[in-house]
């Protein structure tokens, strides 16, 4: 309870209460148990800094009679290339503006929208957020000013996620390919080789623990959606079906939607995967100590996992992510975002013209790719590149994982969002907290939130279908 | 509202005196009863209802011409209070009617959403969680805040003013940081006091654990708000009369017996208030459980506590309709209790 305790209890005074709550929750929430700044939770994309708030203006050298854009964005380092643009592009002067990570940004932002004032013309919105600013005709159609020239320069799988037919509605930016990414020594010392399918992995699973009673292979969050709903993508078992519209397909009881959690809890019943939250110091500690002996990793993963363990740095290498069946290639994104032109915008040319060169030019990506920001481009001329590929982190010695993360870029389908992410994400926290504690099984949650979903999705107007 | 409660912790010894009578100051007053009767002295029996008569007595301009500073002395609040409770509460008893889709637009749809509420067992579990929570965090948070206020007052223990002071410090940190500060303090494994409790040899304590939570969460909110209760407490003790206290230690009383069956009859007004802020308080639990929420989301449920259920009805899922007709409701809820506190301090002989 805040200090406003002791009133006679009105709304209007818990009102002023949640709003400094959301304030001050939000941040937090969004960066919650990350202990480094470049690895936020929610699936953002590397190098998050959910603390920081407060307009951090930037370009205030921009020549007077410039046109003036408002950015919104959370992601450290996109100041840098924000001045970059001002100073390369002097007729047009971009103010960066830190209006919350994540959800609290989207929140922000439906509210300026359906007040019809405040909204930024410019805005970093993640890949599973699209649909939802799509279904109320917020974003505007960059096809228009002729960002669909960029396609060429773009990962198919980032592209299709901000396109629909012909329309553009935001510009790709970074992109978060999952791959296996273990330790070596560990895999070496206990006689298993790398699983290159799921069955492997869990064969691997057993060798490790039998090995080790305390190992792992290693950590599934249940929690955590966005790891979750990557994972079932890559198993051929996303739950959602949208293609715009108001129909909704909603399946977390199919055949394939209950092999994969048949599979996971299978893991986790006989301790062969741990349940830590991911981010968490439990999470790193495991994975330092040799209780986790591989993570599933995003390609920002690295950067962060660097920084926060330390008897193992160096023994980390990167394989594809193991395989439904042999032969096949896929993998998962977990987060990545775009930047989107907010309709309403009374500059959405110049908009367009600093969304297309932000994440598809090669002076923007210097910027975006270097040290400070750490982005994963989505950007196939850096993608491809030596530079990017040949990289090399203390973390993983003198190994490539880059090399790794753009294959599995390139090995992605797009995830057909809902647009209701963000209740789906505030309910399955609630919903599959019971995994973590023992108190349930994942199929269980899965039934739970199958109707969870299904319910909300009625409510909220769509005709559903599924299993 | 810190000097609201200091006024209010003080009619215990007054009402000593003055319990079924007034203290009557004024000549005025003796035309009432048709006979004069001298100032200073106690009338009893006479019922307050008579009392409002000077109206009559004072008629015209001059009685408004008396009221007018009062109007301004109390505009900015009642402006502040309109602008950020009444407005706020109005507009949300008009949200709550009505229901927003994603498609299909908003529509009016009477006390639906007030239904969808009250047969939600998420909301329901909310309200008996923070039930038993004030049940439990509010009693003794009053006893140790009143033990401690007993003990300093009685100048039994050096430094006191210096303990006073640091027993009212966490009153000063915000609920937020606080709830930082216990969740790293707390954390299963790698905190200091779920080390030091293995070391004790109690196993592995995990205080997230969904045993557990509801307890650490008493713990907390006891560590924030004892020292506030106790300064409180230990102020209405000052009030007491000294030659009572003198009269008792003459007649052989123990300092248990004074603090027990003197101080504490005495300070009962103060108490009963108290009783019901911390109450309501307690019924609005919101900012711990969301911190907490953050850490480890696995203990913290979507509707953990009623304001939680409003949040992560109204932001978390973009419900605003259902989550003002759930605020409307917990209002509901918190004001019937207000009322009921009311009406015991009423009856105690309070707000003459």
């Amino acid at each position: 309870m805040g200090k406003s305790r002791g009133g006679t209890g009105t709304v209007g005074r818990r009102a002023i209460g949640l709003a400094a709550a959301v304030l001050a929750v939000v941040p937090l929430a969004a960066c919650g148990g990350s202990t480094s700044p470049a690895a936020a939770r929610g699936g953002s994309s590397g190098g998050t800094s959910g603390g920081s708030s407060g307009a951090a203006a930037s370009g205030a050298g921009c020549a007077a009679g410039a046109t003036p854009l408002t950015f919104w964005s959370w992601t450290t380092g996109y100041d840098l290339a924000v001045a970059e643009f001002n100073k390369t592009h002097p007729d047009v002067c971009v103010q960066l503006e830190n209006a919350g990570a994540t959800t609290a940004e989207y929140v922000k932002l439906n509210d300026a929208l359906k007040a019809h004032t405040g909204a930024p013309d410019v805005a970093t919105i993640e890949y599973f957020e699209l649909p939802s600013f799509e279904i109320t005709h917020s974003l505007v159609d960059l096809s228009q000013y002729g960002v669909g020239s960029s396609q060429k320069d773009i990962a198919p799988v980032a592209w299709s996620q901000v396109s629909q037919g012909s329309a553009v509605y935001a510009m790709p930016v970074d992109l978060g390919p999952l791959a296996l990414y273990y330790n070596e020594k560990q895999f070496t010392g206990a006689g298993v080789s790398v699983p290159t399918t799921w069955a492997q992995f869990a064969d691997a699973a057993d060798k490790l623990h039998a090995a080790d009673p305390k190992a792992a292979i290693t950590n599934f969050d249940p929690v955590d959606i966005q790891p979750v709903l990557a994972l079932m993508q890559q198993y051929n078992a996303f739950p959602f079906t949208y293609s715009g519209g108001d129909t909704l397909g909603v399946n977390f009881t199919g055949p394939a939607q209950t092999a994969f959690a048949n599979y996971w809890q299978g893991l986790i019943d006989k301790h062969e995967v741990t349940t830590a939250a991911d981010f968490s110091p439990a999470q790193w500690s495991n994975l330092d100590s040799g209780a986790n002996a591989a993570r599933l990793s995003p390609a920002w993963g690295p950067v962060g996992m660097q920084l926060s363990i330390k008897q193992t740095v160096g023994d980390w290498r990167a394989a594809p992510l193991p395989q439904l069946q042999a032969g096949q290639s896929m993998s998962g994104n977990w987060g990545g975002s775009s930047l989107a032109v907010i309709a309403g915008s009374k500059h959405a040319k110049a908009a367009a013209e600093f969304v297309q060169w932000f994440g598809g030019s090669a002076d923007a990506w210097k910027i975006l790719s270097g040290p400070v920001a750490g982005a994963f481009p989505g950007y196939l001329p850096l993608l491809n590149s030596p530079a990017l590929q040949d990289a090399t982190l203390p973390i993983s010695g003198t190994s490539k994982p880059n090399a790794v993360f753009a294959t599995a870029a390139q090995n992605m389908t797009a995830a057909q969002w809902p647009p209701i992410m963000t209740a789906a994400a505030t309910q399955w926290t609630s919903t599959f907290a019971g995994v973590t504690k023992g108190s349930e099984t994942l199929p269980q949650a899965f039934q739970t939130f199958q109707q969870q979903m299904v319910k909300y999705a009625k409510d909220q107007g769509f005709k559903v279908t599924g299993s | 509202m810190g000097r609201q409660t200091i006024r209010e912790a003080r009619p215990a010894p007054a009402r000593a005196v003055g319990a079924d009578g007034h203290v009557v100051a004024t000549a005025d007053d003796a035309d009432d009863t048709g006979h004069a009767v001298p100032a200073g002295s106690v009338r009893t029996g006479r019922p307050h209802r008579t009392r409002p008569t000077r109206p009559t007595r004072r008629p015209g301009r001059k009685g408004r011409g008396r009221q007018w500073p009062g109007a301004v002395f109390i505009a900015p609040h009642m402006l502040v209070l309109a602008l950020f409770m009444v407005v706020p509460t109005i507009y949300a008893i008009y949200t709550s009617l009505y229901t927003s889709r994603l498609i299909g637009g908003t529509r009016y749809s009477g006390l639906a959403n007030y239904r969808t509420v009250l047969s939600s067992p998420e909301f329901w579990d909310g309200v008996r969680r923070v039930l038993v929570f004030a049940a439990v965090q509010v009693p003794l948070t009053i006893a140790v805040a009143f033990f401690f206020a007993a003990v300093f007052e009685a100048g039994v223990v050096r430094f006191s003013r210096f303990f006073r002071t640091v027993f009212f410090v966490p009153f000063a940190v915000p609920g937020v940081v606080a709830a930082v500060m216990w969740s790293f303090l707390l954390l299963p494994v790698f905190g200091p006091y779920s080390k030091a409790m293995s070391w004790l040899g109690f196993g592995h304590v995990d205080f997230f654990s969904s045993g557990m939570i509801l307890p650490t969460i008493v713990l907390i909110v006891l560590w924030e708000w004892t020292g506030y209760n106790m300064t409180i407490l230990y102020t209405s003790l000052k009030a007491v009369p000294r030659e009572i206290t003198e009269a008792a230690v003459v007649g052989g009383a123990s300092l248990t017996t004074i603090i027990l069956r003197i101080k504490l009859p005495m300070v009962r007004p103060t108490i009963v208030m108290l009783l019901f802020l911390n109450m309501v308080g307690a019924l609005q639990l919101f900012t711990e459980p969301s911190i907490l929420a953050a850490f480890q989301p696995q203990a913290v449920s979507y509707g953990f506590t009623p304001s939680l259920y409003v949040y992560n009805t109204a932001v978390g899922s973009g419900e605003y309709n259902l989550g003002a007709a759930a605020a409307v409701l917990l209002a509901m809820i918190i004001g019937a209790i207000s009322l009921a506190a009311f009406a015991v301090r009423r009856r105690n002989g309070e707000f003459r």
